[in-house]
């Protein structure tokens, strides 16, 4: 844990100095005060700066209890859905609603309630699917692709 | 006269068929998503808020209001019969309810849990009719500075209480604020960290922010959890009447109108949600027990006074964030956010002019706590049931109505690679022990602090001093310095009793 602490102490310090960098290289507004759209971010990038150097110097070393937090087993399954998720965003548009929603839920109920209730697992994601489908379109009049 | 007059107002409103349906439909989904494991009020309201979109404002802010303090109500029927609190609120609950459970006292309890929640959303709700107006006022004497240093406020103590890690919360509000500088300027059009992509020129929409961080953020930590546990608890079935005796109602009478006021108080503040509120008046109550040693064995009046306490705490929760627009907890910001979504602005204006919402969602109250008692105690043996269904069904459904929900909002692919971004971030904040509260809480406010800011250094050209001029905003960053250093003076008081 303590590592983990450390890298991300670390990496707050660095993305509030690039972000500040970032800031003062943004386009100057052509009406008013030139520096108007910057004083927020400049702010905010030396605050996060400050804030990582902070947490750096008075991080302790005892901080190593919570320890299971990072187990790879753990990150597998999250690391599963956020592939899943990326998918699903990309074919939405490419494949329609119905279609990718399906597909999408199908893979989820396998993945996290497992294959042995795979006849459970299409009916739910058939019935959701079409479900949420009538409600946007019937009662919300809202198109989905 | 006049506040009873919209009073009746309101509860017009309520009363009108299609907002009374979503109210009893928020008071269910509330108490269902709060009885669930993993899943709170936030989550709850974070996936309503596409539904925004095509409800009128009343509608749906009664619904969110609902579906707040119904989780109020459902957090404490896990934590009774299985030792799991529904929602962190209810974590106290915990500690004399299943005790009574294990005695064979379930119906006591459940009944008793209801019935607090009741008295103390109730009692609440009277101080909100009476607090709004007034203290709506007070946002007619605030200026741009004064309003900046009202929201600079109420972002360092929701960093300082929230969970007692000052750094680590300042980190978030820091993101989050964050989110609200990407897009176009509003007063000047500069584009600002938009990598040159159009979608992004709109900004961040807040509710994808939400969704992320409180929707799919939550839901990957609990699968985590779920899969590591080993086998699925029993639980009790079977009931008795749930109801409880004229002796057991004595002794937590007294109790339970304690806890209301602290659960009350402790809501107005920014940041400190009902977690603190119920662990509190529970530790009261036990000091001022004849009986201290029967606490945490069953005393029924542990579970009284934190119920009492998280109800009063939701209320007093909403009344800054309507009447100032400085959100109570982080179920209250995304509520705020909802009203901004209209174009609503919070303060006198909102009861004045748009009584249906102001005084509609505080109608709201005084029915959405009625209905939730209806549903927690003559139907808690129907209710009792949705703990029987697996979250391991219930979780992929969450996460796919996120994406559905963000998509619907805006209509744009990109809004859903954000939210994944976001649920990642969620995911490994609650990882790396960073509250998410101020987070939500900054995305919110962030745009309106910003232009605050830009407003008082355009009235003063520039001249920082602005902010230090008036007696309200010196009085305003005293605080600020004050809840900065909080949590080093609470360290040291400690010290020295010890």
């Amino acid at each position: 844990m303590y590592k983990v602490e450390r890298i991300f102490n670390v990496l707050a310090l660095a993305f509030g100095i690039i972000y500040t960098i970032a800031s003062l290289k943004l386009p100057r507004a052509p009406v008013g005060d030139p520096m108007g759209p910057i004083y927020f971010p400049l702010g905010l990038g030396i605050f996060m700066a400050v804030l990582g150097a902070l947490m750096l110097i008075t991080s302790k070393k005892d901080d190593s209890a919570r320890h299971e937090n990072f187990q790879k087993k753990n990150f597998t399954i999250v690391i599963i859905i956020v592939a899943l998720g990326i998918a699903y965003s990309f074919l939405f548009n490419k494949l329609g609603f119905i279609a990718s929603t399906l597909l999408f839920l199908l893979a989820l109920l396998f993945l996290i309630n497992g294959p042995k209730s795979w006849l459970k697992n299409i009916l739910i994601s058939v019935i959701f699917t079409v479900g949420i489908w009538l409600l946007f379109e019937r009662v919300f009049l809202i198109t989905l692709p | 006269m006049e506040t009873l007059q919209y009073l009746l107002y309101g509860l017009e409103v309520v009363l009108r068929p299609s907002t009374f349906l979503w109210l009893t439909i928020g008071s269910f989904l509330g108490t269902v998503i709060g009885m669930i494991p993993g899943l709170g009020p936030a989550t709850g309201i974070a996936l309503l808020l596409p539904l925004t979109f095509v409800l009128k404002p009343e509608t749906a802010l009664v619904a969110m209001a609902a579906i707040y303090f119904g989780a109020m109500f459902g957090g404490s029927r896990s934590a009774i019969l299985l030792n799991i609190p529904g929602d962190a609120s209810a974590v106290a609950t915990c500690f004399d309810g299943y005790p009574m459970t294990l005695k064979g006292e379930a119906e006591a309890a459940l009944a008793i849990s209801a019935i607090a929640s009741f008295v103390g959303g109730f009692i609440a709700a009277i101080a909100f009719v009476f607090l709004a107006v007034p203290l709506s006022k007070i946002a007619l004497l605030f200026g741009p500075p004064e309003y900046f240093a009202l929201m600079v406020l109420a972002l360092t103590a929701t960093a300082s209480l929230s969970e007692g890690k000052l750094l680590k919360g300042l980190f978030a509000t820091a993101i989050g604020l964050m989110t609200t500088a990407v897009g176009l300027d509003p007063q000047t059009s500069v584009s600002r960290f938009t990598f040159g992509n159009l979608e992004l020129q709109g900004g961040i929409d807040f509710l994808v922010v939400i969704m992320g961080v409180y929707g799919l953020g939550e839901v990957f930590k609990s699968v985590e959890k779920t899969l590591n546990k080993s086998s699925a608890k029993s639980i009790q079935r079977q009931f008795k009447k749930i109801w409880i005796t004229k002796e057991q109602f004595k002794r937590t009478l007294i109790p339970m109108l304690r806890a209301t006021p602290i659960g009350f108080i402790i809501g107005l503040l920014p940041g400190t949600g009902g977690t603190i509120a119920a662990l509190m008046s529970y530790n009261v109550e036990k000091k001022l027990s004849k009986e201290p040693e029967k606490f945490g064995k069953g005393a029924i009046e542990g579970v009284a006074a934190p119920e009492a306490a998280n109800n009063a705490c939701s209320i007093g929760a909403m009344i800054p964030t309507f009447t100032l627009g400085i959100p109570g907890s982080g179920t209250a910001a995304i509520m705020l956010g909802a009203l901004m979504m209209y174009g609503l602005q919070p303060g006198p204006l909102l009861f004045e002019f748009r009584p249906e919402v102001g005084w509609g969602i505080v109608a709201s109250l005084f029915v959405g706590n009625f209905i939730c008692a209806v549903l927690n105690i003559p139907l808690a043996n129907l209710l009792v049931r949705v703990l029987m269904v697996p979250e391991k069904i219930l979780y992929p459904l969450v996460i796919a109505l996120c994406f559905i929900g963000v998509y619907a909002a805006e209509m744009s692919v990109v809004n859903l690679y954000l939210l994944v971004f976001f649920g990642i971030l969620g995911y490994l904040m609650r990882k790396l022990d960073i509250p998410t509260a101020p987070m939500i809480l900054a995305s919110v406010i962030g745009t309106k602090l910003e232009q605050s800011l830009r407003k008082s250094l355009m009235l003063s050209d520039g001249d920082f001093s602005i902010f230090f001029r008036s007696t309200i905003s010196q009085i305003l960053i005293a605080l600020t310095i004050l809840s900065l250093l909080y949590p080093m003076i609470s360290k040291t008081l400690k010290r020295r009793r010890t």
